[in-house]
């Protein structure tokens, strides 16, 4: 029972580690998405067109 | 059990100490962001930043700087402890400050091959157009 609550908290620290940069990279692909429909819907860039 | 609360609280204060510059990287993509979404409501498009290998040069040299000081701060714990066990005192701690000055080194290499790639490339083709102009 000991190991396996050592062994949870190891992966959750290591999930605590790796959560800034996962973090970082999902909200700037979520802005990026973002930013792309706005162009597509102010026609200032084509469907599928990356800038 | 407290083995368990010692790798949570380390896991946390890392996570704690890398969130404060991602946190920053993030608010500037959102500063840009906001950027972008402003000047397509007026029709316009950000303009693309020209791309001539300068920041590889800048970054190559900010990164070898910074490796540099690192090395030479953490060199003199080769001097103490345990460290005389290792030659010249140059023990693994060292990797801290070698890997961004080589990685650093390796930025200004990178921009000195594709530097002298590009000026090959206009000295054979400077004078030859690629289209001639339709004659006739």
């Amino acid at each position: 029972m000991r190991d396996l609550v050592e062994g949870l908290a190891v992966l959750t620290a290591v999930a605590l580690v790796f959560s800034p940069v996962i973090g970082y990279v999902l909200f700037s692909r979520y802005l990026a998405r973002k930013e792309q429909a706005a162009l597509r819907e102010f026609g200032l860039t084509k469907e599928g067109e990356l800038r | 059990m407290s083995d368990a609360f010692e790798a949570l609280a380390v896991g946390l204060s890392v996570a704690i100490v890398f969130s404060i510059p991602f946190a920053f990287f993030a608010f500037l993509r959102y500063l840009r962001y906001k950027e972008t979404i402003t000047l397509a409501e007026r029709g316009l498009l950000r303009p693309e930043r020209l791309r001539n290998g300068r920041d590889t040069l800048k970054w190559g040299i900010v990164i070898t700087a910074v490796g540099t000081a690192f090395t030479c701060g953490l060199w003199p714990l080769g001097f103490i402890g345990n460290g005389p066990d290792f030659p010249l005192g140059f023990g693994p701690w060292m990797v801290v400050g070698l890997l961004p000055m080589f990685f650093g080194l390796a930025l200004i290499v990178i921009h000195k091959v594709n530097k002298s790639e590009a000026a090959a490339y206009d000295d054979n083709g400077d004078d030859i157009d690629p289209i001639p102009p339709h004659k006739g």
